[in-house]
Formats: structure tokens, sequence, C-alpha cells
């Protein structure tokens, strides 16, 4: 049948690109756990990874806070994430443009500056914000401590909700006001409507933003590592982090990273799981049918500066607040808390010194267009795979589909030791220690992320505006470059510029996969804060964050000005 | 130029067949519908049709060329059919202008810029559209938007073009209107059409042969007269349109035994399962009139009347405690409990043999 | 199957190696100028690392050496492992702790030169593999707005007075209880570092945070390094530092590969490095000096200090004490 055959071809094409991209890094990871020395390919197998991991009592400890910690953010982002989301996309809120920018902003900002700049406001000695109240209300003590989990909590919110937002507002923006006048004329109020419509309606968004969110919570250090680790407070990316880089006897520590990896593997299989099956009635959750609508606007009428205010504090608190932080310790000679006896030695030496520094603009250089690739193509693929997943017919599906959101799962160490492995070992593609080796590490990553805010978006199409391009003639590529892409671009835009934002910010990939010419900023940056040069770290750090902003302008700007389709 | 012979659909996982056994041929600028109940297997034949759908047996060409064949594996991809569609939630895309839905078509065939505005200026004037040419696809009301995809059916100049269910979402009024309209239009170009609808009476207006379906399967096909008037079974006299089904107890001759008593039928039947009689078609009389002796005359007991402009109905009931309902024109006021006589017209009574 | 290419590989190289004992400075630099660049695997930050290579370039201009940054000691095992695993050649020279470079050299992947042919001083090398290069020296450093000079401890029983609870800073790692065992047993380190983690210490992924929150004021003093303390003392922060009655150090070894790809270049680096002149470069770009090179500002800093550190050979000892006190360090959670 010559329809089933050229579905399959797809499949084919994208399960074994997949599989090279996913599967090596698994299989490295899974052998490595049974080594007794931790590195695949030396001899003998052994479960003394998985004794020394899970045989440790401090390990439930650790799973535990971890847990809490996760959950807690997970909780947080999706509330937070979603009110705004909806503040903007439903709502007659006013200057949504502006909005907008504000809210995905945040995304810029490497998380451990933004941890340090919060360190910098709210640590319980010298904290600048403990300063004021203590000196306002005449305290004996700062009443914030941003050194305990409930610092950790939040400042790690306010680092994921611009990916929830993202998440979210595409779906929001396509939900048919139908679908409500049909609950509101049968006497529902909004509280009624929000739990039996909207939550139900949703729930593929919702579902996708929280397994993301949860497994990012499990994996993520910057934050943890800088706000928890100070006061002994860890979590089990900190002893990852630890296993690689501090513990000594070296490189057994990566067997038991591995054996802590499988454990993730498992976890997010049965997210993954779990996910398929609730979006396996795809089609009760199709808002978007062609039928042509304009998403109804609740009018806030009153509560309108409130609103605004909402918006305002969030981006007080996640960017205006930290990058202020950072741009005074930019001024200063060394790291010193705000206080009238700095004044003077405020100076503008270190940002002049980042105009000659060649290294630096190589580094830019490098992660411009490290970045710029790695979205492009992750953002292809991830558009390849939701159409093969949700529109194919053939049996390599939910393959693909949990191929596709696998990689989420393993600790980037992981995957930048596999490539390390595999191409010193097919040494005849020299990426080795180039930054192509960065670009493949990223689209693996990031693939999860994408595919997932790709099926998001092409979940609500309704599948007859396919139908209806073929019955006019038009062939399945043919109906994809003009009828599924154009409608799934604001998603894919956005999608893109996600990437652009975290590869541009991502640091352990990097540093493990460092050669000799692919420093990134994010690379440069964290050498000086971590070498003991943290005014100019955070000289860097503010320019980074200037020219993410300019993007971040730029796309919002751009994508309002398309004609037709949602923004 | 539809020409469907032993057509089987199964789903995946689904313990029946969607259609089975399904054959059916339609002629050059016929308009045929395929009426029947939810989950008759009308939509699914329609999009076996188009391609939409892969059945699991059987064969079906358009204009002459097969399309689908199990036995000989042939299954041609639906971009590649003679078709046009026009689906039930219009399926216009909203990130384009209508002038660029309508054109979408002919962009795939490649026509050049000129050709290409003829076609869609055309198009739009059949449809009364062309002031709207330029305006995006999202703000348009809903007759505005199926007729966009009229028009974009249309613009292709297939051999058949295939509509599921287009009125449905449109309002009564817009509905009444529009079927008129998509019909002359229709058989203004010449087209052929295979139409889908549950609604019997669009199914009457419309169409040149109805295939009525159920549960998968063709119980009758005929056209609207001769199936309004002479069904062939119980289902097709109580689905088209509404009916009294009356039991038949013995069948001797012209004259048949029922629990209303004896009742004169036109034409000699042996085996008869049932007779039904339309609503409109019951006489009704006042007790007054005198009237020349009749076999299938009774009298009757007004029981409640609804009256709905065009027509009033009656719920009356017969002596032996059976009720039924008549239809009569909306002139003459009755109440509850008026004394009637009613007949049943011995060509009104239609005769229904026992279903094999 | 693999490991046995790149041991041959190495065999037959490492005989090579014998023939280049004899020849002087010169004649190294003279071939190495025809082989590739030296490449150099180090944790120094990279223009760091930009300032000693041209030091070394002043010296030998027609030699080129390649620095890659390697953080953390077990990226540097773990990648040094990896590349002659796979493809049988690493980085020419390594440079790292004591215990990262003996499990190097434990695998038999770097050679043994002939030091004294490259100037090197007997008491450099304690293992025929490994020379050292530098040193991460533990100081005491404090605020001076909030610790006096007079109050700052002076011994190590000082640093361990109650009055410094939450107070104090420290490295994550507890590696400089870990070097006093060397020469105070284990079970009397172990109840300096219990007595320690009462006080409650502020943690810090490295010394250099540390620094900075010392000068910052965030925390009143802390254990750190030499080196990552002059940062902010050189940019004019409030802090101080000395070392204590007994300084417990990491000496940072260096090594050649066996089957470095520029071997003469290697050598010649590594003899520049133990050289008064590569010392004094290396220390002025990096902070961190050769201990054992007597001109070294490093050097003059501990002089006369007792000191207290493991050998390369007893590196197991050393790493097994490392998770044990750094499991009793993490604790520092609970006692909060």
């Amino acid at each position: 049948m010559t329809l089933l055959r050229r579905w399959s071809a797809l499949d084919a094409v994208l399960a074994l690109l997949l599989l090279y991209l996913v599967a090596v890094p698994l299989v490295l990871l899974l052998v490595a756990s049974f080594k007794p020395t931790g590195l695949p390919l030396d001899p003998g197998w052994s479960l003394v990874q998985y004794a020394r991991t899970y045989g440790d009592p401090r390990f439930y400890k650790l799973a535990w806070d971890t847990a809490v910690f996760a959950v807690g953010c997970t909780l947080g982002a999706l509330c937070v994430g979603g009110v705004l989301a909806w503040l903007v996309e439903r709502t007659d809120l006013p200057f949504k443009q502006a909005a907008r920018v504000m809210i995905a902003l945040p995304m810029v900002l490497p998380p451990f500056l933004l941890a340090m700049g919060w360190a910098l406001l709210a640590s319980p000695r010298n904290g600048w914000l403990n300063v004021l109240l203590k000196d306002a209300f005449g305290l004996a003590k700062g009443p914030l401590n941003i050194y305990s989990m409930g610092g950790m909590v939040f400042v790690e919110t306010l680092a994921l909700v611009p990916s929830v937002y993202l998440i979210l507002a595409a779906a929001f923006r396509n939900m048919d006001p139908a679908l409500e006048e049909a609950a509101m004329t049968s006497g529902a109020r909004w509280p009624f409507m929000l739990r039996r419509i909207f939550v139900p309606m949703l729930s593929p968004a919702i579902f996708a933003a929280a397994a993301y969110l949860l497994i990012v919570g499990f994996l993520v250090f910057d934050v943890p590592g800088t706000l928890g680790l100070p006061v002994g407070i860890y979590v089990v990316s900190s002893r990852i982090v630890y296993l690689a880089t501090d513990q000594s006897g070296g490189t057994s520590a990566y067997g038991q990273i591995a054996a802590i990896g499988a454990t993730y593997l498992v976890l997010l299989l049965t997210l993954a799981w779990a996910y398929r099956r609730l979006t396996a009635q795809a089609s009760r959750f199709v808002t978007v049918t062609g039928k042509g609508f304009r998403p109804r606007e609740l009018k806030l009428g009153p509560l309108k500066p409130l609103a605004l205010l909402l918006v305002l504090v969030y981006f007080v608190l996640a960017v205006v607040a930290p990058l202020g932080m950072l741009l005074w310790t930019s001024l200063v000679p060394y790291l010193a808390p705000i206080s009238m006896e700095m004044l003077p030695k405020l100076g503008l030496a270190q940002h002049r010194a980042l105009l000659d520094n060649v290294r630096l603009a190589g580094a830019a250089w490098t992660s411009i267009w490290v970045s710029a690739l790695s979205a492009t193509v992750v953002c292809t693929l991830a558009m390849l795979v939701a159409w093969a997943v949700l529109r194919g017919r053939g049996g390599g599906r939910s393959l693909i589909d949990t191929l596709s959101f696998m990689p989420l799962a393993i600790p980037g160490t992981m995957i930048g030791m596999a490539l390390v492995y595999v191409y010193l070992t097919i040494s005849f593609v020299p990426i080795y220690g180039t930054a192509w080796i960065l670009v493949i590490a990223y689209v693996t990553v990031y693939l999860s992320f994408t595919s997932r805010a790709a099926s998001a978006s092409l979940i609500q199409l309704h599948p007859e505006l396919e139908e209806a391009a073929r019955t006019c003639g038009a062939t399945p590529a043919y109906t994809v470059r003009r009828v599924v892409l154009p409608l799934m671009m604001s998603a894919l835009v956005g999608a893109w510029v996600w990437v652009v934002a975290h590869v541009m910010r991502e640091l352990s990939t990097a540093l493990l996969l460092q050669g000799d010419d692919n420093t990134t900023v994010a690379v440069q940056l964290w050498s000086y804060w971590a070498g003991g040069e943290p005014n100019k770290a955070a000289a860097v750090g503010v320019w980074l964050v200037v020219a993410m902003t300019l993007l971040t302008v730029l796309w919002q700007w751009l994508s309002h000005r398309r004609p037709g389709t949602t923004p | 130029m539809v020409d469907i012979r032993d057509l089987w659909l199964t789903y995946p996982g689904a313990t029946q067949a969607s259609v089975q056994g399904i054959s059916l041929a339609v002629e050059k600028g016929e308009f045929l519908t395929l009426l029947g109940p939810s989950g008759c297997g009308k939509t699914s034949t329609l999009r076996s049709i188009a391609g939409l759908e892969t059945p699991s047996a059987g064969s079906i060409a358009i204009a002459a060329q097969p399309v689908f064949d199990a036995g000989k594996r042939i299954a041609v991809p639906v971009h590649a059919r003679d078709i046009a569609m026009v689906f039930q939630s219009y399926a216009i895309w909203p990130h384009m202008s209508v002038r660029q839905n309508v054109a979408f078509p002919l962009d795939v065939m490649k026509l050049s810029r000129e050709e290409t505005r003829q076609r869609v200026d055309e198009a739009l004037d059949m449809v009364g559209l062309r002031d709207f040419a330029d305006r995006s696809a999202t703000r348009l009301s809903g007759g505005q938007q199926q007729r966009v995809a009229i028009a974009r059916a249309l613009v292709r100049r297939a051999a058949v073009m295939l509509l599921d269910e287009p009125l449905s979402n449109l309002d009564a009024k817009l509905r009444e209107q529009m079927r008129i309209e998509l019909r002359d239009l229709l058989k203004r170009v010449g087209m052929t059409a295979v139409y889908v609808t549950h609604d019997q009476e669009e199914a009457l207006m419309l169409s040149d042969r109805i295939a009525l379906m159920n549960g998968g399967r063709i119980v009758e096909i005929g056209t609207p007269r001769g199936l309004y008037l002479s069904p062939s079974t119980e289902f097709g006299a109580s689905f088209l349109g509404a009916a009294e089904v009356i039991p038949v107890i013995a069948t001797r001759g012209r004259v048949v035994q029922t629990p209303l008593g004896e009742l004169e039928l036109e034409r000699e039947h042996q085996d008869l399962a049932s007779v039904t009689i339309r609503p409109e078609s019951i006489a009704v009389r006042s007790v007054a009139e005198a009237l020349p002796a009749s076999p299938n005359r009774r009298p009757a007991r007004v029981l409640g009347v609804v009256f709905s402009g065009r027509q009033q109905q009656l719920r009356i009931e017969l002596e032996a405690g059976h009720r039924l309902t008549a239809l009569v024109d909306p002139h003459r006021a009755y109440a509850a409990g008026d004394a009637l006589q009613i007949e049943f017209p011995p060509a009104r009574l239609m005769p229904l043999r026992k279903e094999t | 199957m693999k490991p046995l290419f790149p041991l041959a590989a190495a065999l037959a190289l490492g005989a090579a190696s014998f023939g280049l004992q004899a020849q002087t400075l010169a004649q190294l630099a003279a071939a190495a100028e025809k082989k590739p660049p030296v490449t150099w695997y180090e944790s120094s930050p990279s223009d760091q690392a930009d300032k000693v290579i041209a030091a070394f370039a002043r010296k030998y201009p027609t030699v080129k050496v390649r620095h890659t940054r390697m953080v953390g000691g077990n990226e540097l095992a773990v990648r040094t492992v990896q590349e002659m695993q796979a493809r049988g050649y690493s980085a020419d020279v390594v440079t790292g702790g004591a215990d990262h470079l003996f499990q190097i050299a434990e695998r038999g992947y770097l050679d043994s030169p002939n030091w004294a042919s490259l100037n090197v001083p007997k008491p450099l090398t304690p293992l025929p593999q490994l020379m050292a290069t530098t040193a991460s020296v533990y100081v005491v450093a404090w605020n001076s707005n909030k610790v006096k000079d007079a109050e700052a401890p002076t011994t190590w029983e000082q640093v361990l007075d109650p009055k410094w609870t939450n107070r104090m800073g420290s490295w994550v790692r507890a590696a400089a209880f870990a070097q006093l065992a060397a020469t105070q047993t284990p079970a009397t380190a172990e109840a300096m570092l219990n007595r320690f983690i009462a006080l409650k210490p502020m943690l810090f992924k490295s010394t250099f945070p540390l620094a900075q929150a010392i000068s910052s004021g965030e925390i009143d003093l802390g254990i750190g390094f030499y080196h990552s303390t002059l940062p902010p003392q050189k940019a004019g922060a409030p802090i101080k530092m000395r070392p204590l009655d007994i300084v417990p150090m990491h000496i940072i070894y260096s090594g050649v590969s066996k089957t470095a790809r520029n071997p003469e270049g290697a050598r010649l680096l590594l003899s520049w490095l133990a050289s008064e002149e590569g010392a004094l470069a290396y220390e002025d770009a990096t902070g961190r000096g050769n201990p054992m090179v007597a001109k070294t500002k490093t050097a003059e800093f501990i002089k006369g200090k007792k000191l207290s550190e493991w050998p390369p050979e007893k590196s197991g000892q050393l790493g097994e004490l490392n998770e044990a006190y750094n499991k009793l360090l993490e604790k520092v959670g609970e006692a909060r």
C-alpha cells in the first residue's frame, strides 16, 4: 500500500536517528553502572555501583529531600506560570506585549547567576534585603534566609516559570471559546468551569509541563548547589556533581552516577507511559478546528492594576532584583554588599575590560552559532517527531515517542561522557573537542522539551484541517508545509528561542565536552566566577542578559506582526 | 462515476465491522445521499471513498479508475484521487485568507497565477463571497465559512464531491436556505455528489437517490419519492419521515386483519408483516359529516393538539385504546376530547412484507 | 583487545624515550620544534594559562603549547583514561592532584623521564613518573573588619575554639583534615574534624567563593587556600590570611604521557616549570607557587612551618580518609 509505506519511511528514519542520539548514551549509562570501575570500556561486571548507591541509607534521605524540592518547585512553577499564562492569554490585561517579554525573560539568566543574585539579596547576614528590613523595622536578625529549602524552591520556581508559561500560554491561546460558552450556558460558574472544563481540556499541556518540571527538579544542580550546599542541604544532583568532581578515587564515581541515572530512567519511563495514555485519546483535546474564533477574554475590570502588579512583581523578583545585584557586583572591585562605603569604589573597569577580551569574543561567537544551529535542528526534529507520533499510523510511533522523551532522564554529564566515548572511537568523524560535539549534545538534551512543546501544539490542531488539504490534492509533505507548519509556527518559534536561551546558559555539559576551542560564554562566565573573579563574571553575566533580552524582545515583536494566525 | 463493490471496513480494535459489505453505484451528475442514524457507517463509507480510511475488503472506483482494491492490493493515496471534500467542521485554515483557502487546490496543481485568480473568483461568485475574498478566514460567520469550504471544493473541478454533514453546524433558517442553494449550485455545475446526513428531511430535499443505511449495511435505496411513499422495510418507513406502524395478524387477499380491526388495501398481498401510514395521510373528519361507508373508517377521540404553524399534530385515541398521531392543516381548531372520524385511505396504506 | 594496542605503542615509545635521556635542553627544543604543539591538561583558567604559556614562549619561542582546562581532578583522570582506551593517546603533559596522577601512573600511562638531565632536583620527584609543579596550601583567612588581627587564629587549636561558631566557612571537602591525618594520626584528625563541624561552618563549592564570602563579610573567617585568597586581597578587599602551626597542603604533580606526540616538548615544559624562572612565572599567573622552589612567594609563605601531606603512593589511604571525612562534613546540615 503506497500510503502506508510512505509513513513508515519517516518512522524508520526518525527511529534510527533517535536510537543513535538517545540509545547510545543510554547503553553506555547502563553498561557503566554495571562496571566495577564505572568506565564502560573497563573489564569485568559487578553490582557494586548499585550496592554503593542504594545500600547507603543517606541516599534515601537525599531522595526524599530531592522529592520535596522537585515537587515544591513543580507546584510553584505550575501555579505561577499558569496564572501568568492565563492573565496574558485569556484576560484583557493591558500591555500584553510587554508582559510576554517580562515573563519569558528570566530564561536568559543562567540559573547559577540567578541563585548568586538572590544569595546576595537574601543571605542571612549580608543580604541587601535583610539589611534593609533590619534597619527599617529595627530587627535583631535579618528575617530572610535564602540558604534553606524554602529559598531553593523559591529561586528554582522563578527559573522554571518561563518554560511552564510557554507551554501553557500556547494551550490557552488555542482554546475554542465555544467549549466554555457551552459550559457557561449550562449554568456553570468560573470555579466549576475551571475544575470541569479548563483543567481537563488542558490536561495534556499541564501534564507535559508537570512531567518536564518534575524531571528537571530532580536533575537541576545550579540552584540547590548554590543555595543548599552551603548549609548542608543536599539533593541527588548535588550528589551527582559531587561524584563527578569532588569525590576522590576519581573514575569509580561515574559508575555511581550511572546507577543513579538508572533510577531516573525508571521514573521517566513511568511518566512517559502515563503521558502517552493520557494523550492517546488525542481527539478529546482538539481545540483548534479552523472553525475560526477569537479566544474569549475575561474582563478584569477593577482587577487590572492587581493583575499588572502580579506580572511586575514576578519580573522584579526573577530579573530586576538579581540583575541589579549582578550589576552592582560588576561595578565593585571585590564581592561586597551594597553599602555607602562601597560607593566611591564603583567603576566600569570590568566592563571596559570585556571589550579587549579576545577569548570572550571567541566564546561569544561559539555560543551564538552553536545555539542557533542546535535550536534549528532540534526544533525541526521535534516537529517531525510530533507529527509522526500524533498523525502517523506506523508501528514505530510509541518507540519514537519514548525515545524522544528519554534524554531528559540522562544527566547531562552522562550524555557528555557518552559522546566523548563515541566520538573518540569513531575518530574519522573529527568532531571530538570541537563545538560540533556540543551541537549533538544539545540536540539530544533539548529534544525532550521541544518535542513535548511541538506535541502540545499539534494535539490542538483538528486532523480535519490536514485531511481537507489532502482532499484538495496536497501530498503529506505539502500539507505539512502549508497547513501544519504555519499553524504550529508560534509554538515552534517559542521552542527555538527557549533552546537558544538554554544553550547560551548551559554549563555542565559544555564543561565536560570542553576541548581546545569550543568554550562557550557560559563556561567562560563560570570559570571567571569559580576562579576567583566574580566581578568579571558578573560583568559578562550582565551583558549576556542584555543580549538575550534583545533577542526575546525581537521575537515577541516579530511574532506579533505575523498576519493571520494567533500570535 | 463512483463504483463501490462489497466494501468492508473494520476499525482496529473494534469487535464489529463499521461497514459490512456495501455495494453502490453513483451515476454521473447524480446527487446521492447516504442517510442513516449515528454509527450506521455512512461517514466511514464516505471517508473510504475519499481515502481517509482504508477498508478491509472490497473495491472502489472513481470515474472508472480503481482507487481501492483489496484483492489487487491497490490503494491510491488521498491526494491522488479525483475528489473534493467538504467537512462538517468546514476545516477552513485560520492562517489564510478566503482567497488563499479557495486557491489552495489550484496551488497544489501549480496553475498559473492568472488562471488561479480566475477560477477562484469564479468559485467565490458561485457562493456569493466575492467581496470577502481578502478577508482573514477567522473573521467569517459559520455560514460564510461553509461557503468558503464549498467554493474550495468546487474550484478543483473534481469528478465527485464528497460532503460530510456540511450543514449540521448551521442554525435552522440558514440551513434551510443553504440546502436549496447547495443543490442548485451543484446541479448547475453538473457535479456528482455523495452526501452524508442523518437529517431525513434534508436527504429528501436534496437527493436524486437516497441510500438508507443501518448497522453498516444499505437497507434500502431509491428515489426520495419512492422511498417515502413506498418503503419496503419498516426501518425505511419509520426513519424516513414519521410513520404509524400497524402490525398485521393475517393477510387475506386485499384485506388484512389488524389489532385495529380489518383494513382494506389497494391490491392483493400475501404474508404481510405490517402496514404503515404517514400521519399526514390519515383522513380526519368531524363526526357530524355524513360520509359513504368505508371499511377503513373508525371513530376516534382527540387526546391532544400541537400547533406548529404549517400543520397541527393531533394525538388520537381509537375505540380499542390504540393511539396514533395524525397531521392536519392548521385551519380548523381542535380541542382535547373532540369526537372524530378517521379513515385510512387504502391507497395510502403502505404494505411491508416480513423481513427475512 | 582494546587495551593491548595502546600498551604496545606505549612500550615501544617507552623504549625510545631512554634514548632521549642524554639530550640537552637545547637539543630537546630543536626536536620539539618539529613536532605538533605540546598538549597540556591542567586546571587553571584559560587566561591564566595563557600568561604561563606566554612566559614559556619567551624562553622557547619555537615550541608551541596548547592548554586545555580540566575542571576538577576527576575529570582529568576520566578523560585521560577514556582517551587512552579509545584512541591510544591523551595529552602530552597532565597536571593534577596526587591521587589522580597516581591513578594514571598506575595504569601505566606515564613515562619516567631522566629528571636529572632536565635539571629537576630529586625532592621534586617522589615517584619516577611524577614531578611536583605547584601546590594548594591551606591558610586561615579572616575579614579584617570583623576580626582583629590579634584575635585571628594562629594554631589549629585556636581555629577550633567554640567562639567561632556560626562564623566559620570551609570548603565542602574535608581534605585539609585528611591531609592533617598524615602527621597527626587519623584518630586525632577525625576528632579535630568533629570539633570543626560543631562550629557549623558554611560550606562552599570551592575556596574561591569562600574567600569572596569572607571579603563581603557573610562569614568572619574560614579555612581556604593561599592562591584563592589572593584575588580579593589584591582587589583591596578587607581580607587577610596566615598559615597555621601545621600547614596541610596538596602538591600538584605533572607527568609526561608515554604516548606523547611531542615528548621532547613535554619534557622541556616540565623542566622549565621546575626551574626558578618557570615556577615564578607560573605563580605570577595563577597565584599558586611551587613550595619546593625556594624563591616562590608560596615557599616563603610557609617557610619554617610544619607541613602535613600524604605521599603520592599512599593515595589509596588518602582517598579513603577523604571519603570518610567528606561524609562527616555533610552532617553539618544536621548540626544546623
